[in-house]
């Protein structure tokens, strides 16, 4: 398969450049002239090749260059160091003139699909373990199934991984997924994944770019421990009518930009619909021919600008995920027939914008997130009807103002409350099955910061800050008090009683402080503190959460996390911001984490916190990074060695995961390499690779075997003691730009994929059986083989 | 619920993943703990506590290594003490007419010839409901080809009244025999003295050449087959309900016989409850997304009274029980399907001049085999 498929690759290729010579008796001439684009000077010394063979022919002084060659079809490249090369396909029939204009890549509009450097381009400014990157970056390197995935092209960048393909969420710098914060226009994402984790939710159409703070998470953030992923949604346009959308292969896409008053009011609709069912009608068995996998998002803004000094943005965002399966267990210990699932958020954001001057400018923003999970089984006897949900509402004010060029200082307050339904099973459902209904649980986290970004002199910037925030548990809560000296169970339960009001307050100071310092205009040094506090947790023993997972708010038994994370970073960048390297190393230490106690039952579970054990974790690691950002190649290849550790050591023997050692975590993948590359060689072929190599994850091997019940089982005695093998694979995708050629306002592609290309079966886990025969070892891979797909993209501008 | 998880994944990723076996697995570190299989019901019968080492070895070659001579017995609350005997190395036994009652509390007692003694916390027994109805019904799983032996087979379910106490925990076994004619096939002969297949050629009469030949049970033999699962229920979401459809066992349709199957329903305590889900969730496992840590736990029940923190595997359980013997007539329901039966993999020997019979081999009472016919048997 894999000779195949490069052989496939290797003839698309002849096919596209090498056009064969025709043989023929006449000869004519070739000429013409190059000059450079921005200053219009003659390029002396520019090489002139036909189907990529050198002729050995240079321009002149003036720029001119003169070939005599056989009648016939060419490919004609003309290249100059640091220039973007011209190509052209030409018919020589007769004497041909080409005058050529060739762009200094150092000049050329720079399309990032990655910085690491800073958000604001230049390797000056103070920000540190900050990655930008744009979605047009995305679009270009291959995406699974045609499907452009944020969460996956994130994974190419380094220090950003997960337990395995089609994991829910992601790990970075090792917190756990629940440990980022994901905002799309201010908004936050609980969940971040479709299908159980296979795309994320994300419609890439709607996404202008995206911020990933892994550390040096600056003062205006808060409330999860790892990092922020800062998703922004495109400002529609104010002037032009646009639309664009795509057909692949899992889902449709559409999106509108329309200027309702020019210049003034402009509105944008964006949206993803997938309909899987035909997979399962098709090609499923018959019990699985019911089944019905479904989802859509849909993202919308209006944006408002009544004049220079102010901007109103209403942005909202809705993913819905829709199962239906056939089964006989949906909920533990109740048999249905058929289980349906049904997920997805509900978003909305408001945002202010005021431009007092140059100087001075305000935000003030209200945003709403309901994320809701329901698990239904209309059987008529035992019918089941789960519900649980998480909602978000803050308000946030932010005042920016600039001193003297000195001082750029940020100062705002935020106010955000929490309302969780852990779980109501069957509330007025009539059904054999109990109702139940979890104490609901309610928070509001103040804070205020002040964040100065101050420039002490040429060489040194310090951009300093301080949060505070103040969480307050409140509402009608559920107080329950376990007999004390005794390790939490059903059992030491004393007592459980309702109150209203405050029932448990936690607060804090969060510093924050990133320094840079220039030792020349192309390279400089970073350093980075922060703490970090998070009163929210995803409760899930899972080695990637499920969708119907529960949150936790923290209370009297489950203490806040908190977390402190140092870096270092050292930045280069040669050729006017072509290339650029960066080497990043950092520690992080991270306090009452969550983990469970052996054999947890979580779902529906009164008494949460019999079920929870805190512990520490920290993780450290380094990170290299190497990035051409312009010219006919473009990508970057990075090197990451990062380790990530757990541990758990409670004070009763039942409280210790591993004996209360320190453990790795499931996503502790020490070394990690990514390639991404993409080539351009003209304005209709666009080709690009991804190749991603990481140790393999971690996973709990058996040292034995013991027998119960006369069944010889395996024995496990220590967590996370064993590797599955490394994981490694290519990608690739080529992508044909208005096949017509012509200019148009309407563009089309095609973007054909390949995932997995060698079609490595990697391992996404080990596990164990015990038979008569003893004890039989298989491991689990998600993507086995080569995944090629099609899909079709096209543009209204 | 994780099991619907794992199902959805597998059928959503079903088209692309795959599950292949290591072969050249390499286990990192070997352990081994005491074992204690313990068990004690209301149902007359020997009650049996089996005492062993686990094997520190993933591999079938290294087995758990039986405790012999140890002193094992139990005491309950109303002053009672029952000493266990050791029959075969590793397995005692109580009298064959000793059972527990339901509503007294028991201990078992446990000293090893090291001297080190072992103890259980205080079990009670607790009744268990009848069995009020059982059904069993034809069922056709059309995702298997019809000539897969998983696609026809009779659906046992079971229906009982939940007491109306809350927090009430039950624990279902299906046990079934079956009267078998051959005891052994072997290619190069058999060896009385351990009763299995001979290593070396041992020809008997009439064969000459490693074929499979198909040995006559030299006494009355049964093969025995059981739960391979754990199945157990929590009252949680059911309380005093009316339970009825409860999935006990899938029935293979590979004769028209009448197919005996004994099902027991168990009262078991909410702490064996919890040991049993964890053991059946890490038992489950499968390697997908959602599995939980796989982790064994230490005994619920049983601690050393020398080193508290020593693990020790295994439990003791104290159960009520309520047993029904049923037997299939799989004629019934079955029609216009042709039973998948198993060939007989071997040739039978002629007699040789003189005798009744070809070969015979031993019927070796063990888990899956038993010369003593069993509860409620009709041929």
């Amino acid at each position: 398969m894999q000779v195949k498929i490069n052989f496939s690759i290797l003839l698309l290729l002849t096919l596209l450049f090498h056009t064969s010579v025709v043989f023929a008796q006449k000869t004519y001439s070739l000429r013409g002239n190059v000059k450079e684009a921005t200053t219009g000077k003659p390029l002396i010394g520019a090489a002139i090749s036909l189907d990529a063979k050198k002729t050995g022919v240079l321009t002149d002084s003036s720029g001119n260059y003169y070939l005599r060659i056989p009648q016939g079809d060419y490919v004609v490249k003309v290249s100059f160091v640091g220039h973007k090369p011209y190509r052209k396909f030409i018919k020589l029939d007769k004497n041909f003139t080409l005058d050529v204009v060739l762009e200094d890549v150092t000049k050329q509009l720079e399309e990032v699909i990655v910085s690491s450097i800073s958000t604001r381009g230049d390797i000056n400014t103070p920000s540190l373990g900050v990655s930008l990157l744009s979605i047009k970056g995305i679009k270009k390197i291959p995406a699974m199934m045609g499907e452009v995935d944020i969460l996956r092209s994130l994974q190419t960048l380094p220090g950003v991984s997960s337990v395995g393909e089609g994991a829910n969420g992601l790990n970075i710098r090792g917190g756990a997924v629940d440990e980022n914060l994901i905002f799309i226009d201010d908004t936050p994402i609980f969940n971040p994944t479709h299908l159980f984790g296979l795309f994320s939710v994300f419609a890439s159409d709607a996404i202008r770019e995206l911020e990933l703070y892994k550390g040096g998470i600056p003062a205006r953030f808060g409330g999860r421990t790892a990092s922020v992923l800062d998703i922004k949604m495109i400002e529609p346009s104010l002037e032009k009518f646009k639309f664009e959308g795509g057909i692949g292969l899992i889902s449709n896409r559409l999106m509108v930009e329309i200027p309702l008053i020019k210049d003034k009011l402009s509105i944008l609709g964006a949206g993803r619909v997938s309909f899987n069912d035909f997979w399962f009608k098709t090609f499923a068995p018959d019990n699985l021919k019911n089944t019905r996998a479904n989802f859509y998002d849909i993202a919308n803004k209006v944006f408002y600008k009544p004049n220079a000094k102010n901007t109103i943005a209403l942005s909202t965002y809705i993913s819905q995920d829709f199962y239906r399966v056939d089964s006989l267990f949906s909920l533990e210990n109740v048999i249905a027939k058929q289980t349906d699932f049904r997920y997805g958020h509900a978003n909305a954001s408001l945002k202010w914008n005021h431009y007092f001057n140059q100087r001075t400018s305000l935000e003030v923003l209200g945003a709403y997130s309901n994320y809701k999970t329901v698990t239904e089984s209309p059987d008529s006897v035992n019918r089941i009807d789960l519900k649980n949900n998480i909602q978000y509402k803050s308000f946030k004010v932010n005042v920016d103002r600039t001193f003297a060029e000195k001082h750029r200082v940020n100062i705002g307050f935020s106010a955000v409350q929490y309302d969780l339904n852990p779980g109501t099973l069957n509330k007025e459902v009539i059904s054999k099955i109990s109702s139940i209904e979890l104490a609901k649980e309610q928070s509001l986290e103040l804070s205020l910061h002040a964040d100065d970004e101050f420039k002490v002199n040429e060489k040194l910037t310090i951009q300093y800050g301080l949060r505070y925030a103040q969480f307050l548990n409140f509402g009608t809560s559920e107080i329950r008090k376990y007999q004390a000296g005794e390790p939490k169970s059903s059992t030491t339960l004393i007592s459980s009683e309702k109150k209203d009001g405050i029932a448990k307050a936690y607060g804090g100071f969060e510093p924050r402080i990133t320094a840079v310092y220039i030792i020349n205009p192309m390279t400089s040094m970073k350093f980075g503190y922060n703490r970090m506090q998070q009163f929210l947790n995803l409760v899930t023993n899972n080695t990637t959460p499920l969708p119907t997972s529960r949150w936790k708010i923290s209370d009297e038994n489950i203490l806040p996390q908190q977390s402190d994370f140092v870096s270092l970073g050292y930045f280069k960048t040669w050729n006017d911001n072509v290339w650029e390297a960066s080497l990043e190393t950092y520690y992080r230490d991270t306090r009452n984490t969550i983990d469970y106690v052996s054999g947890a039952n979580l779902q529906l579970n009164p008494t949460i916190e019999t079920q929870l054990l805190q512990g520490r974790s920290r993780s450290y690691g380094t990170e290299l990074m190497l990035s051409k950002k312009k010219g006919e190649l473009t990508g970057w290849v990075s090197y990451t060695f990062a380790r990530s550790f757990q541990q758990t050591a409670g004070t009763y023997p039942e409280q210790r995961i591993n004996g209360g050692n320190w453990y790795a975590s499931n996503y502790d993948k020490p070394h990690s390499v990514n390639v991404v590359l993409n080539a351009t060689p003209d304005k209709h072929n666009s080709f690009s690779f991804i190749f991603a190599y990481n140790t393999g994850r971690p996973f709990s091997s058996p040292t034995g075997t013991y027998t119960l019940n006369g069944q010889q089982l395996p024995l496990y005695t220590a967590r996370n003691n064993d590797r599955i093998p490394d994981y490694h694979r290519l990608d690739f995708s080529w992508t044909i730009t208005n096949p017509s050629m012509k200019e148009k306002r309407w563009e089309g592609s095609w973007i054909f994929t390949v995932y997995n290309v060698y079609g490595r079966s990697n391992p996404y886990s080990l596990f164990f059986t015990n038979g008569n025969s003893g004890t039989k070892v298989y491991q689990l891979s998600v993507f086995a083989s080569p995944l090629v797909s099609l899909a079709y993209n096209f543009k209204f501008k | 619920m994780k099991r619907l998880i794992l199902y959805f994944a597998l059928i959503t990723l079903g088209m692309w993943s795959c599950v292949t076996e290591i072969r050249d697995f390499e286990q990192i570190e070997g352990n081994s703990f005491l074992t204690v299989e313990a068990s004690l019901s209301n149902q007359a019968g020997v009650q049996r506590v089996i005492l062993s080492y686990s094997s520190p070895s993933i591999t079938i070659n290294v087995e758990n290594k039986p405790i012999s001579n140890a002193l094992i017995f139990i005491t309950d609350d109303k002053g009672g003490r029952v000493n266990l005997t050791e029959i075969v190395s590793g397995i005692y036994e109580t009298s064959a007419n000793y059972k527990g009652t339901v509503g007294n509390t028991y201990t078992l007692h446990i000293t090893l010839p090291n001297g080190k003694k072992y103890e259980s916390t205080p079990e009670k027994m607790i009744a268990a409901p009848v069995i009020d109805k059982i059904d069993t019904k034809f069922v056709v799983k059309t995702n298997y080809s019809l000539s897969d032996a998983r696609s026809v087979g009779y659906d046992v379910t079971l229906g009982f009244k939940d007491s109306p106490e809350p927090n009430q925990y039950y624990q279902w076994k299906w046990t079934h025999y079956e009267r078998i004619v051959y005891c052994a096939t072997c290619n190069v002969g058999y060896d009385y003295s351990l009763s299995e297949c001979s290593r070396v050629p041992n020809y008997p009469f009439g064969q000459s050449r490693p074929e499979p030949i198909n040995f006559r049970c030299g006494e009355q033999c049964f093969d025995v087959s059981f739960s391979p699962t754990y199945n157990i229920l929590a009252d949680n979401l059911l309380n005093g309900q009316q339970i009825s459809n409860y999935p006990i066992a899938r029935v293979p349709y590979d004769g028209r016989t009448l197919y005996y199957l004994k099902i027991e329903q168990r009262a078991i305590s909410q702490k064996m409850y919890r040991y049993f889900r964890s053991v059946k969730e890490v038992t489950q496992n499968s390697g997908t997304l959602f599995d939980v840590p796989a982790e064994t736990q230490s005994s619920p029940n049983i601690f050393s009274l020398d080193n508290s923190n020593e693990k020790i595997l295994g439990a003791f359980e104290v159960f009520g029980v309520e047993e029904k013997i049923i037997y299939i007539d799989r004629l019934v329901g079955s029609e216009g399907y042709s039973p998948i039966i198993t060939p007989d993999f071997g040739r039978e020997l002629p007699p040789p001049p003189g005798a009744i019979t070809g070969p015979r081999a031993n019927c070796v009472e063990g888990k899956y085999r038993s010369t003593r016919e069993p509860k409620g048997w009709r041929d």
